[in-house]
């Protein structure tokens, strides 16, 4: 079997900075198929802003993101079709149902009405949430809200995913589906780029791990150390002084 | 269907919104008349000199005039609410990032939220004429006047296409209370408009046209009803094209 090791996602000195410093860049980093490529940082690190560039939910000042091997801003159907997300602003429609919001993300990533309603199955099965398919999102707890975006995030087999926070408000069954759903697909090829703060569930999911401070790359822990926390504040408190 | 029209046409069916205005557009302006109607009938002097100024003494006439400024007032704060909804909700649930990043462009969204209200807007004025039919033969009128209800028709589809603005400010502010306010200040500067510019008023037209039945001396002429339409449907393409160089900070 020949492996592809074409990056399914590529940030060359992308910047967007902000006029209160805010933001992120210059700053380099991709994610090959099958890598789960880990982003940690402290609140306001650039982490958002970061998935923001890579989904051209705003457009960098300086630098260039490629999406399968695609300019960002080339990108068209035939690219995004093969991209998932789950970030933040990017919530379910709440008067809706789970299985209409999910019927809704499939048919906007382009798949076919019976395929749309076959993938929505498959993934409220993996989600754990198909006893929940005829209640309205608004009436979901937020760990099963945030299932059902997941869900919505992968339904469509893309190659590329990128997830803000996946594990917020999720309970510790939800978080142990959300490492198996990942790790499975990174098995076939299907490139990761994660934020989290939950720097323990990061080190069993990621293979790659990228510390973020101040909107800049400041360095990568190693997911298989021993003390991934004092790591992860040790690259950050260094950093901080340096610039102060 | 393209998946963009049917993601909405579902968003809209499920919506109250979407029930709620079609609902007050499509009867309120038949039941107020109507309430008006049989006050003066039964000696109000209230009721009569409200409405004096809409009636000439053809029933069927003078029910069209009543129900299309009601509806063409009410319908421009009724219909930017709903656009109001369609578009601005998108930002106020925080769901406009999930319109990102997937092979359907904003473009097609947006133009598919357009293509749906303009179904919400048909719906409700054939629902609107019917009820003027219902009413005027259950006030015994002769032979319904068929011209009447085509012109009444057409001034409720014409406030539809007035309210088009609200799509593009509720897109600009990126919440529903933009276009609120917008719809709000355009009814307002129509009744101004009256006294001044006339017809020359965009917005003002489908009430100066609904006025005495299109007979009075505000009723606008060709080019006054052309400069709507191409300003309902310019604000329609500016909302398009503004959604499709949207970018979220």
């Amino acid at each position: 079997m020949t492996v592809d090791h074409t990056p399914v996602l590529t940030l060359a000195g992308v910047l967007q900075r902000y006029r209160n410093g805010a933001g992120v860049g210059p700053i380099d980093l991709s994610v090959q198929p099958g890598q789960v490529h880990a982003i940690v940082g402290l609140n306001g690190a650039g982490k958002s802003t970061l998935m923001r560039l890579v989904l051209r939910m705003i457009d960098a000042q300086a630098g260039q993101v490629r999406v399968l091997g695609t300019p960002v801003q080339d990108a068209g159907p035939a690219e995004w079709a093969r991209v998932g997300h789950a970030v933040e602003g990017a919530e379910s429609y709440p008067e809706l149902t789970v299985a209409q919001n999910l019927l809704i993300a499939g048919r906007l990533h382009g798949l076919a009405p019976h395929r749309a309603r076959m993938a929505a199955r498959e993934l409220m099965a993996e989600m754990d949430i198909t006893d929940l398919a005829r209640r309205r999102v608004r009436a979901l707890s937020s760990g099963n809200r945030q299932r059902t975006r997941i869900a919505a995030a992968l339904l469509h087999d893309p190659e590329l995913v990128v997830l803000d926070e996946p594990t917020a408000f999720l309970d510790p069954a939800g978080v142990l589906l959300l490492r198996r759903a990942i790790r499975e697909r990174a098995a076939r090829g299907v490139g990761f780029l994660v934020s989290s703060h939950h720097l323990d569930e990061i080190a069993r999911t990621g293979d790659t791990i990228t510390v973020l401070n101040q909107g800049r790359v400041i360095g990568s822990i190693d997911p298989e150390g021993a003390d991934i926390e004092r790591a992860f504040f040790a690259l950050v408190h260094a950093d901080t002084t340096r610039a102060s | 269907m393209t998946p963009a029209l049917w993601v909405e046409a579902v968003k809209a069916m499920r919506g109250t919104a979407t029930w709620v205005i079609t609902a007050a557009v499509a009867i309120g302006p038949a039941s107020i008349s109507v309430a008006l109607l049989l006050a003066a009938r039964n000696e109000s002097a209230v009721a009569a000199a409200q409405l004096e100024p809409f009636t000439r003494g053809d029933p069927w006439a003078d029910l069209a005039t009543l129900m299309g400024v009601i509806g063409a007032a009410g319908g421009l704060l009724a219909f930017g609410t709903y656009l109001g909804w369609s578009f601005g909700r998108e930002f106020t649930d925080r769901t406009i990032g999930s319109m990102f990043a997937i092979p359907t462009s904003l473009r097609q969204i947006a133009t598919a939220k357009l293509a749906v209200y303009a179904a919400v807007v048909s719906v409700t004025t054939a629902i609107c004429v019917a009820a003027y039919l219902v009413a005027g033969l259950a006030m015994h009128y002769p032979s319904a006047d068929w011209a009447a209800a085509l012109k009444l028709a057409a001034v409720l589809a014409l406030t539809g296409l007035l309210a088009t603005p609200c799509a593009w400010a509720a897109t600009a502010s990126k919440g529903v209370l933009g276009a609120v306010g917008l719809a709000v200040a355009l009814l307002a500067l129509s009744q101004i408009a009256i006294f001044t510019v006339g017809a020359w008023f965009p917005f003002a037209v489908a009430g100066a046209w609904a006025g005495l039945a299109g007979t009075g001396p505000l009723t606008p002429n060709a080019a006054q009803v052309l400069l709507a339409v191409v300003t309902g449907a310019g604000f329609a393409v500016l909302t398009v094209h503004r959604w499709g160089q949207l970018r979220l900070r």
